[in-house]
């Protein structure tokens, strides 16, 4: 299930390069990875925020040209000049600018975070936490429950 | 007997049934009036639009189970200054399935302001006692095994002393629960006594039925009473239509949360007289704060909440412990990049605490384009005057507890480093619509009054206008509650039940 067409996960994928924490020890996930995640999470949304989600990433690519301001859309800009422009909205005054790439940059955030691969490196092992306490919980209260 | 979706669109068949009680919705209104109906002796038809999921299925992975159990993945706006992420279950069990499972009684003070300002003189502590004793003992309240408390609630009880707040230990619908910490997402043991567990078996060993996956859109009436409801199966993940329901009843509950239950009664036109339908959207606010402390503790491990901080409870302010996985709180702060990673490598040193605070304005739940809730609150000014009071607050206590740095939930001052810096919050106004916002408590929108001008429902939960459609979930509370609301909402739901029993000639004759 896709709500995003080609245009628009390639919109994603440009916002995940800047958004996604890259460097010494940080463990990489794939930007395909990340686009599919989001692909997969806009058809749950409300179905107007679904049918306006490809408007805000139009909004995102085209800015560029006036916002940035660039000769090249939001996609086609270099890393660092993405970097720049996205700080640009998330500190932006005008407060939908604010919403619409806290949405985005949430998503593909929530998308890496989850990875199971970055949730052990963080220190978070929850299945087996949740095995050991489970086990624990049988042994102590199998009587009772 | 419970059938799902894929069962049904199997058969292909559209589906015709008689009962004498069809309920919609089986989240904590809907289980505990259908369960009290169905033990009394009544036929009962239970229909949920979500899927059906036991512990078996609940996974660890919190984006996965949010797209099962959440409506709209938890990602529905509550459109104002500022805008709420308001979150909802949608699955057999409702909200209950993936709630903190924390369990009150309706504080007395609020019991009272029913009885005073809307007239509800049966809302005693005295009258609701035998309906919360019996809700209380079907799922379990009581205190947490010592075991399962996790280290962040130990930690913001220590803070709490050192300042000398006043605290209560948790007690919350659960068996042994053994602090997994996934309560959110499904809980994996069973130990937490949703009504997954509890009212939902109950139902269908005193022989009731239940439907999942089939959203009801449409509630019949003959021109004077209701007489049951239509709708249609719909795979509760991919949408797929699948054949009809027609529920003939004698008596129609509808349970399906304070902000949907509007929703199908505004696009059915029916029982506003009192324009009252979708107004007096209550919703608890509440802003997250997250301590940084110098070594790891593991925060997520854990219950939930271990307890709450209630001295401030007579201002509208309580405060609690709420960590959540990496991504739903990696996703909440301002940073990406390189400054997110800088941030999220101290994951397992924080701790994520919540401020709720009981609201004194209200918001509106209407219909949108496609049919579907469009939501609007604008926080007044006392309540946000309350919720940045209830953030330095929980500020306050991180920092007494030793935490090194506190985040904020404020678009623009995302962070502080000493408790001096929390009188920075009330030097320079903060604009409403900088603030990080969540709730997910929905009141309020079918409110119960003696006045047919000024309420939804009757002191019982009837409709004013319809006879025999009834209410039965959190949509008919006059006022907030100010605390964690599932038990209100069993306790007057197993009332409204025990009405409808004890006045059988009336309804089912
Ligand atoms: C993450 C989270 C944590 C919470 N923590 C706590 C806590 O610790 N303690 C506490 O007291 N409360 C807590 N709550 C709140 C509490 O769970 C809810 O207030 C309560 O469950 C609401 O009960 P309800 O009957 O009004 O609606 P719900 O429990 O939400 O049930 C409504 C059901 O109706 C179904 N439905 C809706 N429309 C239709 C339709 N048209 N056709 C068929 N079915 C439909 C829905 O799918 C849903 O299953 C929490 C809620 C959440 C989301
Ligand atoms: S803390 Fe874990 S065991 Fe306890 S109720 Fe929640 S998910 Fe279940």
């Amino acid at each position: 299930m896709s709500a995003l067409g080609p245009w628009s996960r390639r919109v994603v994928g440009a916002l995940a390069e800047v958004v996604l924490p890259v460097g010494d020890g940080v463990p990489p996930v794939a930007t395909h990875a990340i686009v599919d995640f989001v692909a997969d999470y806009v058809p749950h949304m409300p179905r107007l925020l679904a049918l306006l989600f490809p408007v805000g990433l139009m909004m995102l690519e085209l800015g560029a040209f006036f916002l940035a301001p660039s000769l090249v859309p939001f996609s086609a800009m270099s890393l660092a000049r993405r970097r720049r422009y996205v700080d640009g909205w998330v500190h932006a005054r005008w407060r939908l600018r604010r919403d619409l790439i806290k949405a985005v940059k949430g998503l593909c955030l929530l998308a890496y975070y989850s990875d199971a691969r970055v949730g052990a490196k963080l220190g978070y092992t929850v299945e087996s936490h949740v095995a050991d306490v489970s086990a624990e919980r049988l042994r102590r209260h199998a009587q009772h429950i | 007997m419970l059938s799902t979706f894929d069962q049904i669109a199997a058969e292909g068949r559209d589906v015709t049934v008689d009962a004498d009680v069809v309920v919609v919705g089986s989240g904590a209104g809907g289980g505990a009036i259908a369960a009290e109906l169905a033990e009394g002796g009544r036929s009962v038809i239970v229909i949920e639009e979500g899927g059906h999921y036991t512990s078996k299925e609940f996974g660890l992975d919190a984006p996965t189970m949010i797209k099962k159990l959440y409506r709209n993945a938890g990602s529905a706006p509550i459109l104002g200054k500022p805008n709420i992420i308001f979150s909802e279950g949608r699955c057999v069990g409702g909200s209950t399935v993936i709630n903190g499972a924390m369990s009150w009684r309706t504080p007395d003070k609020v019991l009272k302001r029913w009885q005073w300002e809307h007239g509800l003189d049966d809302m005693t502590p005295e009258k609701l006692d035998p309906f919360f004793t019996k809700v209380e003992e079907r799922v379990s309240v009581g205190p947490q095994d010592p075991e399962s408390i996790g280290e962040d609630a130990r930690i913001m009880q220590r803070g709490a002393d050192k300042l000398g707040y006043a605290w209560v230990p948790a007690m919350r619908s659960q068996k042994h629960c053994c602090g997994a910490n996934n309560c959110a997402f499904g809980c994996p043991t069973d130990a937490k006594q949703s009504v997954l567990v509890t009212y939902v078996p109950r139902l269908l060993a005193a022989g009731g039925r239940l439907y999942s996956g089939c959203k009801i859109d449409r509630v019949t009436t003959d021109g004077q009473r209701a007489t049951g409801v239509t709708g249609r199966f719909r795979h509760p993940v991919t949408g797929k239509r699948g054949p009809k329901l027609t529920v003939r009843a004698k008596v129609t509950v509808i349970a399906c949360g304070a902000v949907q239950t509007p929703v199908l009664l505004l696009r059915n036109g029916l029982t506003n007289s009192s324009r009252q339908v979708g107004k007096n959207f209550l919703c608890h606010p509440n802003s997250k704060v997250v301590g940084v402390f110098d070594k790891p503790i593991h925060a997520w491990k854990g219950t939930i909440q271990g307890n709450q901080i209630r001295e401030f409870i007579d201002e509208g302010i309580m405060i609690t412990t709420s960590m959540v996985p990496p991504g739903l709180l990696a996703m909440s702060f301002p940073y990406f990049g390189a400054q997110s990673w800088d941030v999220m490598r101290d994951y397992d040193k924080m701790l994520a605490a919540g401020c709720l605070v009981e609201d004194t304005g209200s918001g509106t739940v209407g219909v949108d384009l496609f049919g579907e809730a469009k939501m609007r609150y604008d926080i007044n000014d006392r309540d946000f005057n309350n919720l940045i009071r209830g953030v330095a607050l929980t500020s306050e206590i991180l920092f007494a507890s030793g935490a090194r740095r506190v985040l904020m939930p404020f678009d623009f001052l995302p962070s502080i480093d000493s408790p001096d810096q929390i009188a920075s919050l009330f030097k320079h106004p903060i604009p409403k619509d900088e603030v990080e916002c969540l709730t997910v408590h929905a009141m309020g929108t079918c409110r119960m009054g003696v006045d047919k001008r000024s309420s939804v429902v009757d002191p019982r939960g009837e409709s004013w206008d319809v006879p025999g459609l009834f209410v039965a979930d959190a949509s008919v509370f006059p006022g907030p509650i100010g605390v964690n609301p599932q038990i209100t909402i069993m306790a007057l739901a197993t009332r409204t039940g025990r009405w409808l029993l004890d006045n059988e000639a009336r309804y089912f004759a």
